[in-house]
């Protein structure tokens, strides 16, 4: 009888075990962001942190990037192009790839690069601090390590995001013009098309959604680094589950964001 | 018993320190280990308090329950007549600022050169000129016999330097009360005879509190105004060393007389 109860309850009792630690863990990620909040709005900056992070987080991202967001370009052109030629619609081909890339292709290939290399980054800086008792001495030596270490994360995320994904529309938008041109599309018809079917709005938006990109990106690496526990395999850990949660909240948000904006 | 006509024991004759760190029956147990249960511990002003026990016995968790980097699930805990146990996180800084830690692990910053490691607490907390920072640096150094290293990243340095470097951190801000955890341990004996020394002369010169983990039973002598021996999260007992000696209590004979066994094999 007791056995069999058990037996029915595992379960649900595992469920129950998995829901109330999602809860726990978005509490607790809740309590970083306010604490976060409450020095950002008070005012009390580490400029040299910062800078230091907009560097790591912005400028060493910018190889990548640049890379990532050409070959987007050069798909999107590669396959609008083909099929609206065979159809005529050579006038849109610029209009797609730019208005695919400011919209969606950028922020999203930007921040999802961005969560393997950033996120990962800061996952493990953060998860190697914490259990070499690194998180502690800041806490003894009177420094916040909310405040040292994740807000000029998030800061810094928050700024260089955007940036990256201004670089990958416009690398992006040269990819396709390439491609487009070299499959038959007459340059000055890729050009005009791009002109007239891309508004500053749907730039705009598309850095908009980088910037709330970059804020998750930072904000669960820092999270997850903070709570890394158990040695090498618990940064190791932390790190993975930094990218995985980074890219699934990405994805998630980008779908509401859209609702929002387009 | 107390006679007040007859002149008192010299050594005992001032009146007792304040209390600077009071630990009242404190346990804390991760999910269904028990680390700690019911500690009690006083130390007084300019002691050298030492705490011995086996590994895992609960040191290191009752120094973080100290410094609040550990909350007790029951007990109170004062430093410095101020609750430590029910501070909430914001109301903490006044009062590390006045203590030092080191680490057992050192726990310095791997980012950082060793100089920068030893600077922060001073940047951080302190108004000085950069030079006047270098110069503390320096003398912070070679107080642990350190001198001239402050280029070096903490990678760069064996387990016994990362330790010092990290007293060196520890002692920045002239702290009152400073806990060591395992200072000498990875030291060779000669260094650990440093360590010990400085630690004492702390207390001898700007009367600094201490409380010293340590394994090593000749430190524990040459330190310890009192000796705590601990055991699975308990205080076994607790006193002068030479009462700690006195009590005949199997355990801690044992604990204590691995030094001798030794002795006797070689
Ligand atoms: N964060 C933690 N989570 C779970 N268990 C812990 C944690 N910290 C300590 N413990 C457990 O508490 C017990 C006491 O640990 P502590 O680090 O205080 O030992 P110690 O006396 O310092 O030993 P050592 O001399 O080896 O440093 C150990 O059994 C340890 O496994
Ligand atoms: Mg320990």
């Amino acid at each position: 009888m007791t056995r069999r109860t058990a037996a029915l309850l595992t379960p649900i009792e595992a469920l129950g075990r998995v829901i109330l630690h999602a809860l726990a863990e978005a509490g607790r990620a809740a309590l970083m962001l306010r604490a976060a909040a409450g020095w950002l709005v008070r005012g009390r900056w580490e400029f040299r942190e910062t800078i230091r992070q907009i560097n790591a987080i912005g400028v060493d991202s910018v190889p990548i990037v640049l890379i990532t967001g050409l070959f987007a370009g050069m798909v999107l052109a590669y396959q609008t192009a083909r099929q609206l030629l065979t159809y005529g619609g050579a006038g849109f081909v610029g209009g797609l790839v730019g208005l695919s890339m400011a919209r969606e292709a950028a922020p999203v290939f930007t921040a999802i690069t961005a969560a393997g290399r950033v996120g990962a980054g800061i996952a493990a800086e953060l998860g190697a601090m914490n259990v070499t008792e690194q998180t502690d001495a800041l806490r003894v030596l009177a420094v916040d390590p909310v405040r040292y270490l994740v807000v000029p994360r998030l800061v810094a995320a928050a700024f260089a995001m955007p940036g990256l994904a201004m670089l990958a529309n416009v690398v992006g938008s040269l990819g396709g013009f390439l491609v487009a041109t070299s499959v038959g599309l007459s340059s000055s018809a890729y050009t005009l098309s791009l002109q007239q079917f891309l508004l500053p709005y749907d730039v705009l938006a598309g850095l908009v959604k980088a910037t709330c990109f970059g804020v998750i990106i930072a904000a669960v690496g820092c999270f997850r680094g903070l709570s890394a526990a158990g040695g090498a395999d618990g940064v190791g850990r932390a790190t993975t589950g930094a990218v995985v949660t980074a890219v699934v909240m990405i994805l998630v948000v980008n779908y509401f964001l859209n609702l929002i904006f387009f | 018993m107390p006679a007040p006509a007859l002149p008192a024991p010299p050594a005992d004759a001032p009146a007792p320190n304040p209390v600077v760190v009071a630990v009242r029956d404190v346990w804390k147990s991760f999910g269904a280990k028990t680390a700690l249960a019911g500690v009690s511990l006083e130390v007084r002003r300019g002691e050298v308090q030492v705490i011995m026990g086996p590994s895992g016995c609960g040191k290191s968790v009752l120094l973080k329950h100290l410094v609040a980097l550990l909350r007790p699930d029951r007990g109170e805990i004062w430093v410095f007549d101020r609750p430590v146990h029910a501070l909430p996180d914001g109301e903490l800084d006044a009062l590390r600022i006045r203590m030092g830690v080191v680490f057992q692990s050192a726990a310095l910053f791997d980012s950082m050169s060793v100089g920068d490691n030893v600077a922060f607490p001073l940047r951080r907390h302190r108004r000085l000129a950069p030079e006047t920072v270098a110069r503390r640096v320096a003398e912070l150094l070679a107080m642990v016999e350190m001198d001239g290293t402050e280029a070096l990243l903490p990678a760069a340095l064996s387990g016994g330097m990362r330790k010092r470097v990290g007293i060196a951190r520890a002692l920045a801000l002239d702290p009152a009360l400073i806990l060591y955890d395992e200072p000498t341990s990875g030291l060779d004996p000669l260094t650990a005879r440093t360590v010990d020394d400085l630690i004492l002369r702390l207390r001898r010169d700007l009367g600094v509190t201490s409380v010293v983990v340590t394994h090593s039973v000749d430190s524990a002598f040459r330190l310890a105004d009192r000796l705590a021996v601990m055991e699975a999260g308990r205080l076994l007992a607790s006193g002068t060393p030479a009462e700690i000696v006195a009590s005949g209590h199997p355990f801690i004979k044992q604990f204590l007389d691995t030094r001798a066994i030794e002795v006797k094999r070689t």
